[in-house]
């Protein structure tokens, strides 16, 4: 494509038709963003704590099922079992 | 015990110590093993290979006739029973208690990748290959989520499974059609795989399977059209495995926005007449090209006349009299700016590789792009900036003052996402710009670009460096460099978790 020279403009920001309002509506774009922002950096917070909780009952539930797991917790049944048997006695 | 794991390894003519090491690693309570024999010629003693897989509790499947890895794999995937699908090489193993930091990913992500260890022969680890979050535009260029990788089962088999085509990278090559089907990518940031440079594997020399970079090359190509960018992939030489996408020539007009105060450079020259000089044969291809120089000063000292006369676009000189502030006059450009493609940059820099609108073009065309940055450089060619990156609520330019080629550093060499890129260089739409508000005028002097891709980022989109545009930086000679505290409190104040870490940046 051919090239072509173009025009050559001077302007003054503060002459220009609504120029301020033109500015004013990105600031205050820019401060929604902002709040929106915050809000969902908090919540991600709130999810990120919510994750690991989940994370750590899952471990328990998988302990629970391995066979460690359900050794140590026939061990564990077979210990509150004699011990509520010898306090009866 | 319901099983949630297949490991599938294909075997090939196996060192038989490291395949038990490895089969030895995969056990586990959810996990199944699925070994297939790829040719019931290729291994030196069958009979030890059964008794390996009945001690480990693994299934053998032997093939007959040797089927290459893709059908090999895809073999053991339709008698795998589990819910995610893990290849694991017949050399390498995996770390103790794998499973566990699966586990919490396992219900919102269809692909999950993880670090990994590079080892010697003896399985000894030598170093750490850490990566970032999923990046699909660096995942085209260079294959960094293998080794560990999970695929949901029914994805893996939605897709049609590995591709015996690309065999070499049928690894990149699928989670590259994953990432079609589903955005649920999880990064798990603790290596779970051992990767053993074995005497012919390409994890102690790169050179080992060239071919398996062809591959790669053309997973790349195939993938650049499935997702309509127009682009030609083509190898990085002295980088095996780093591929770059080179777009054609642009099809739209741009605007250039150069906040400028008329720095001299030296007498009656201004660092601003350099720039348009190294830009000049990218500009007026189209004639909606302009360029929109904006300013607190009436004087330009003769250089837009000059300058005009040698460029071949339109010239808009904006003068703003209100005190500097760099936020401001980025935003009267924009608002001047007539083009819907925009390139912001300083006045101080000066181009250096080839046809880099069309690369900036190009790299905006990805799906999801919001706004692309370059690699700049120092004079004497040592990096200026490689990228943001985030960390402890400090901002920094990532490897600053490095030498790219000398250091050998991938992040400098391949396209990658990253969380943000400097105000120096930066182009994207004008609605983007529009969308998120524009700079923060806040911030006057500086991390006004910190906060406005923080921005970009919050929206959704990605923001690109794009390593295969080049150009030098003579950063601050035009106006004295001054950090205002209440800038970097503001910052912190806005963005308290953003810029505590950095999803990107690899070495954290």
């Amino acid at each position: 494509m051919p090239k072509a020279k173009g025009t050559v403009k001077k302007l003054h920001w503060e002459d220009l038709p609504g120029a301020e309002e033109r500015l004013q509506t990105l600031r205050d774009r820019d401060l929604e963003i902002a709040k929106i922002s915050l809000g969902l950096q908090m919540r991600t917070r709130i999810t990120t704590l919510e994750e690991q909780l989940n994370h750590f009952q899952s471990l328990e539930s998988i302990w629970r099922v391995s066979r460690m797991g359900r050794i140590y917790y026939a061990l564990r049944a077979l210990a509150v079992n004699l011990y509520r048997f010898t306090i009866r006695k | 015990m319901t099983t949630i794991f297949s490991v599938i390894t294909p075997v090939f003519r196996p060192v038989l110590s490291e395949l038990e090491q490895c089969l030895y690693s995969a056990r586990g309570d959810s996990v199944e093993h699925l070994l297939v024999l790829d040719g019931k010629d290729n291994i030196s003693n069958l009979r030890r290979l059964k008794a390996l897989a009945k001690k480990y509790g693994a299934k053998l499947i032997i093939s007959e006739q040797q089927l290459g890895i893709s059908d090999a794999s895809n073999l053991a995937a339709e008698r795998a029973v589990g819910e995610f699908l893990i290849f694991l090489d017949q050399d390498d193993f995996l770390e103790p208690g794998w499973t566990a930091p699966l586990f919490p990913s396992l219900e919102n992500a269809d692909f999950i990748y993880s670090d990994s260890y590079v080892t010697n022969q003896k399985g000894k680890v030598l170093w750490m290959q850490r990566k970032p979050d999923w990046s699909p535009v660096r995942a085209i260029h260079n294959m960094y989520a293998c080794h560990f990788m999970a695929v949901r089962r029914t994805i893996f088999e939605e897709v049609g499974g590995l591709r015996a085509k690309f065999d070499g990278s049928q690894d990149h090559d699928l989670a590259l059609r994953v990432s079609l089907r589903s955005q649920r990518f999880k990064h798990i940031a603790i290596p779970l795989y051992n990767w053993r440079q074995s005497a012919n594997s390409t994890a102690a020399n790169p050179e080992n399977k060239s071919w398996a970079y062809d591959a790669g090359l053309a997973v790349a190509q195939n993938h650049l059209d499935s997702i309509g960018v127009k682009g030609t992939a083509q190898r990085i030489e002295n980088y095996p495995g780093a591929i770059k996408t080179v777009f054609p020539e642009r099809d739209q007009a741009i605007s250039v926005i150069i906040p400028s105060a008329f720095g001299m450079r030296s007498p009656g020259r201004t660092w601003l007449e350099d720039l348009l000089s190294s830009l000049k044969p990218f500009l007026g291809t189209h004639k909606a090209d302009e360029i929109v120089i904006v300013t607190g000063k009436e004087d330009d000292f003769g250089t837009i006349n000059k300058i005009s006369k040698d460029i071949e676009a339109s010239l808009t000189h904006v003068i703003d009299k209100e005190k500097f502030n760099f936020s401001r006059r980025c935003n009267i450009g924009y608002e001047i700016a007539k083009n819907e493609h925009v390139l912001l940059l300083n006045d101080d820099v000066e181009f250096g590789s080839e046809n880099p609108l069309d690369q900036l073009f190009g790299l905006l065309s990805f799906p999801n792009v919001g706004l692309v940055g370059a690699l700049l450089v120092f004079p004497d060619f040592s990096i200026q900036h490689g990228g943001h990156y985030y960390s402890n609520g400090n901002p920094s330019h990532s490897y600053h003052m490095a030498r790219r080629h000398e250091q050998g550093i991938f992040d400098l060499i391949i396209d990658r996402e990253v969380s943000g890129v400097t105000g120096a260089l930066m182009f994207q739409k004008k609605s983007t710009w529009r969308t998120v508000g524009g700079f923060s005028e806040i911030l006057p002097l500086n991390f006004n670009d910190v906060d406005y891709c923080l921005k970009v980022s919050q929206l959704g989109y990605s923001i690109i460096q794009g390593n295969s545009v080049t150009a030098i930086h003579h950063e601050s000679v035009t106006r004295v460099a001054q950090v205002l505290e209440e800038e970097h409190s503001f910052i912190k104040m806005r963005w308290p978790d953003a810029l505590s870490a950095d999803p990107f940046w690899a070495t954290r």
